[in-house]
């Protein structure tokens, strides 16, 4: 997929763990793992609004484009 | 769109060529059919029923015949024993084996010296010779209840078949006129259903006997698995398990059975027209009510195929919609 998901960056960047950021997100652990790994092939604008609230960024921080050609 | 582990599989792959294969295969055998069937038709086939025509019959009755003038009761009893003989003429059936497609029989026949005294009938069973027959389900002996004078007669007479019915002949002039003809077969047929019966040997008879309770067994089988998954995918609904793989396998599998089993038997039952070639004449004709069966089965495997599509459209909906966060 082109689209590259950053998040562990930015949970390393904030020094969170996954358990403790997806109880602050009110999510799973298991669907914060699919998005982490990027196996997720959707995301909600309330879970983006969410995480980007939790870790203090911007939607971009957390995903990117890389064009594969 | 990523594909789906199933739908890349060898099998599925194989299945399509082979349900591609018997489709082509069925249409050649049907253009091939209707193709022999046109060229067999010949002037003997006119059924226009001409009001204004005369009948001709000149045979003798196929069985003794009553004086009307005798008592009540003696008329009766004299007719029931002539029927006892006709049906034990025309054929006795001893053993069946059936199948979708078709099926071997044994009959016994009375011969003419078989039948002197009514007390021998209870030595028939014994004495009489036995003859085997292939069963030929989906081709009937011609019938011709709407005709003017009367229904196509078949009778055995000294184990050999006949047939009697009624051809429209037309004179030089503008008269034309039934005339009750006596054709002999190189066939028999079944007293019931007008099933076409070809005579074979006791070895083959003895290995198709075999042979047809082994495909009874895989088709009856196959349906019973159908039976089986349909429970276990109402079982799993219940449990709220609905877009699974395993009930798409299921209904996967169940769909290439309830499709490819009557495309099987009508491919079966149409390739007779061309193993038993030499059997054919304008006296037979094709047994629709076999057809309608094979329809309805290939109908319930249309639906279930369009189940399949359903639950696989669903499954991949489900899939994306677990995968949405």
């Amino acid at each position: 997929m082109p689209i590259i998901v950053n998040l562990d960056v930015m949970m390393a960047r904030r020094k969170i763990s996954l358990n403790e950021l997806s109880d602050r997100v009110g999510i799973t652990p298991a669907n914060l793992s699919i998005l982490k790994t990027g196996k997720a092939k959707a995301i909600r604008f309330s879970t983006l609004e969410m995480i980007c609230k939790e870790l203090d960024c911007q939607p971009g921080d957390i995903l990117e484009w890389v064009n594969e050609e | 769109m990523k594909k789906t582990a199933f739908m890349k599989s060898n099998f599925a792959i194989y299945i399509l060529r082979t349900v591609s294969l018997i489709v082509v295969s069925f249409i050649v055998i049907n253009i091939i059919v209707v193709l022999f069937t046109i060229t067999n038709d010949g002037p003997e086939s006119i059924t226009s029923t001409v009001s204004s025509a005369s009948c001709n019959n000149t045979l003798k009755p196929i069985d003794e015949e009553i004086p009307t003038s005798l008592p009540y009761q003696k008329y009766k009893s004299l007719k029931d024993s002539i029927d006892h003989v006709r049906s034990l003429k025309n054929g006795e059936q001893r053993m069946a084996v059936f199948s979708p497609f078709g099926g071997v029989l044994s009959i016994q026949f009375a011969m003419n010296k078989d039948i002197v005294h009514k007390s021998h009938f209870d030595q028939f069973s014994i004495d009489a010779p036995k003859s085997y027959f292939y069963i030929m389900k989906g081709w009937k002996m011609e019938s011709n209840e709407n005709s003017t004078w009367g229904d196509n007669t078949y009778y055995v007479d000294n184990g050999i078949p006949y047939i009697r019915k009624y051809i429209l002949k037309s004179t030089k002039g503008t008269h034309s006129y039934w005339e009750l003809k006596e054709i002999r077969l190189n066939y028999f047929c079944d007293r019931d259903d007008k099933t076409i019966l070809i005579p074979i040997s006791k070895s083959i008879y003895n290995f198709s006997k075999v042979a047809l309770l082994v495909i009874m067994f895989i088709f009856v089988s196959a349906y019973l698995v159908c039976a089986s998954m349909a429970f276990k995918i109402l079982h799993n609904i219940s449990k709220g398990k609905v877009f699974i793989e395993e009930n798409i396998r299921m209904l996967r599998q169940a769909s290439y059975i309830t499709i490819l089993t009557p495309l099987l038997c009508v491919l079966i039952v149409l390739s007779q027209r061309l193993i038993f070639y030499s059997y054919f004449d304008d006296n037979i004709v094709m047994d629709m009510e076999l057809y309608k069966f094979y329809a309805k089965l290939l109908l319930s495997g249309l639906a279930v195929s369009v189940l399949f599509s359903v639950f696989k459209r669903g499954f991949n909906i489900q899939q994306e919609n677990d995968l949405v966060v």
